[in-house]
């Protein structure tokens, strides 16, 4: 996202407005959809003349203003109806957002009228509404419902958690849909909310978990429906639970350092990304826009082409494939989670710390001129699995020196910033200079999320020690001994793995304490 | 019926009827000064709105030319606070605050803690 303030169109990538056309099909408007960040609504500012914005021009290279098109195109107001009507077309409604048509999509995604024109093409959209919506005095009279209906949340969530977290959302894998119950139950708001910090008339913060790969309003952490409140007093007069096969009363020491998730999240049913390159693109069919420069790799560190998925065959339909997810500690409790190890280009700049990001239309613009940088065509596909990977020295110096040409030639690299290729926790200057960068336990890298496992939670008795003991505490128990992927493409373009137990510091001592017979 | 309120309860059914007047009364009274907002939870039949806050009736060919103003429609006739429903995390994404100190010393480019200008 761009900054407010920028001198020239170079440090320029995602605009507010852009943001809308391209973040907007999922977010619900209002907020950052509908005012610029000094409190503006956007068509009002732009329409006003003593603002001095010209629609489509530079408007002094703001981040909220720069050849945008507000005063034409409208704001997206917040859209009651996206989330509270049943039947609302999320589809209608995000074309209307590829057509600029902005204040005309809340109309098209309720269905309450047809739209043609597109402020895209400079014209301006006329709406015919549709009677059979209206009753005889003229009053919207439609289906609308006050607990969110789960395929509503589903618009947005659906797809998102896939590639984070491999959620299925689907009957066949979690027991909380199977039993008919709504996302709002666990993630309520409002007056039905039970932590205070959310309960209030209109309060729309919703109750979240605690993820360490999200970040936002982190003071609202933990403010849902926990597992104890349902399946330990029997609110929504869920089944309590038993856990009979804890027949050594060992129940409470489990329950204080494992989360009910990791025991009850034993199997994946959906590919989660593993890795994420984007320093490297690889030819991709049907993946749209700048997002062909990421490669990505699924649980199984094998190439994976997920938008192309996404695409081809639609999210609900995701395909179906089995693997244990991975386990880490995070606050103290073992979780199942999908931590993602991701490999790009940054931006070391002298004197500050931390890295900034090379924009995806250089990286793009990088590899779709390939003939100007033949330093590229050294990057090979060391391991035969179908993608090209920087992993040897000379590939990663090929790498960087082909990102640094570009962007000097572009202009947008300055002589304080220098470019490295980040892989996992390393941070590579050079091909043979790298630099370990920190990080938390719970992840590969500081950049790169980890998320916890929450949903798809598979029934009691299918859940880690429903068996016994024995399903993670016999000798060289998968539990702990499981292969876990620390580099997907080592020097030598090999998988580099290691046992979980290594993975979650656990020494050999301990690991022969877990794993001794019981 | 009339059994029930024989002769040893006549002389109850006058104040009976009274005090269920009186209960009528002053539930209606009630109802007048404070009508409810809520409906139980239930949106009852409403005109749409356009971005002026003009009612666009389809029945009566007014405005049908523009398309409705949720903001307009469903908080400014004092039945939902839009404002306050907008300040939740869904709509803000992050824009409402600001990275935390270790979050910014990592990510240059970072400029919220959501999906606004956050990280991938």
């Amino acid at each position: 996202m761009a900054k407010k303030e920028n001198t020239s169109g170079r440090d320029i990538d995602l605009t507010s407005f852009e943001f809308v056309t391209s973040c907007g099909v999922c977010h619900p408007g209002g907020g950052s959809l509908e005012y610029d960040r000094n409190g503006n609504r956007y068509d009002r500012f732009a329409a006003d003349t003593k603002s001095g914005i010209t629609s489509g021009g530079d408007n002094k290279f703001d981040g909220d203003y720069y050849k945008a098109r507000w005063a034409e195109t409208g704001v997206l107001e917040a859209d009651c109806l996206m989330c509270h009507m049943p039947g609302y077309n999320m589809n209608s409604r995000n074309k209307q957002l590829s057509m600029l048509n902005f204040q005309w999509a809340a109309t098209a995604g309720a269905v309450l009228a047809s739209v043609k024109g597109e402020v895209k093409k400079n014209e301006k959209p006329a709406v015919q509404y549709n009677g059979e919506k209206f009753d005889a005095e003229g009053r919207l009279n439609v289906p609308m419902i006050k607990k969110v209906p789960t395929e509503n949340c589903l618009f947005c969530h659906l797809e998102t958690d896939w590639k984070k977290k491999g959620t299925s959302y689907s009957h066949r894998f979690d027991v909380h849909l199977r039993a008919g119950m709504k996302c709002v139950e666990c993630h309520p708001a409002g007056t039905s909310a039970r932590d205070q910090r959310i309960n209030s008339k209109e309060e729309h913060n919703f109750g979240k978990g605690d993820d360490p790969g999200a970040l936002v309003r982190d003071d609202l952490d933990n403010t849902m429906i926990t597992c104890e409140e349902c399946h330990g007093k029997g609110l929504n007069r869920a089944p309590l639970m038993k856990h009979a096969s804890f027949t050594d009363g060992s129940f409470e020491v489990h329950q204080e350092k494992i989360a009910y998730q990791t025991c009850h999240v034993p199997q994946k049913a959906v590919k989660a990304a593993l890795v994420q390159d984007s320093t490297v693109v690889n030819p991709q069919p049907r993946v749209p826009g700048l997002k062909r420069i990421w490669s990505f790799y699924g649980p199984d560190v094998k190439p994976w082409n997920y938008y192309g998925e996404v695409e081809f065959a639609k999210n609900k339909d995701k395909p179906w494939f089995f693997y244990t997810p991975q386990l880490r500690s995070y606050k103290g409790k073992l979780y199942s989670v999908n931590s993602l190890y991701s490999v790009w280009y940054g931006l070391k700049t002298a004197g500050k710390s931390g890295l900034d990001q090379v924009f995806m239309q250089d990286i793009w613009g990088l590899w779709s001129n390939v003939a100007d940088y033949p330093l590229l065509a050294g990057i090979t596909d060391d391991n035969s699995d179908g993608f090209k990977e920087a992993n040897r020295a000379e590939e990663i110096d090929a790498a960087i020196d082909s990102m640094t040409a570009y962007l000097k030639k572009a202009g947008k690299l300055n002589k304080s910033q220098k470019i490295v290729l980040v892989k996992g926790n390393e941070m590579y200057v050079s091909g043979k200079e790298k630099v370990t960068l920190e990080k938390q336990p719970y992840e590969y890298s500081a950049y790169g999320s980890t998320f916890k496992l929450s949903h798809d939670i598979a029934p009691a008795g299918a859940a880690l020690g429903a068996s016994g003991c024995a399903d993670c505490h016999r000798k060289d128990a998968p539990f702990f001994t499981r292969p876990v992927m620390t580099d997907p493409f080592g020097a030598d373009g090999k998988i580099k793995w290691t046992p979980a137990h290594k993975m979650l510091n656990y020494t050999e001592d301990d690991l022969k304490q877990q794993t001794q017979e019981r | 019926m009339i059994r029930l309120f024989g002769a040893a309860h006549k002389n109850f059914i006058v104040p009976m009827c009274l005090a269920a007047l009186l209960s009528v009364s002053w539930i209606v009274s009630a109802f007048a000064a404070n009508p409810p907002k809520a409906f139980n939870g239930v949106c009852p039949p409403f005109y749409i709105k356009n971005q002026q806050g003009e009612i666009i009736n389809p029945v009566k060919n007014q405005n049908i030319d523009q398309p409705y103003s949720p903001k307009q429609t469903c908080g400014t006739a004092g039945c939902h606070d839009y404002e306050k429903i907008t300040k939740g995390y869904h709509f803000q994404q992050g824009k409402d605050e600001k990275p935390n100190k270790k979050l910014a010393s990592l990510y240059q480019w970072v400029l919220s803690p959501g999906q606004y200008g956050g990280r991938w």
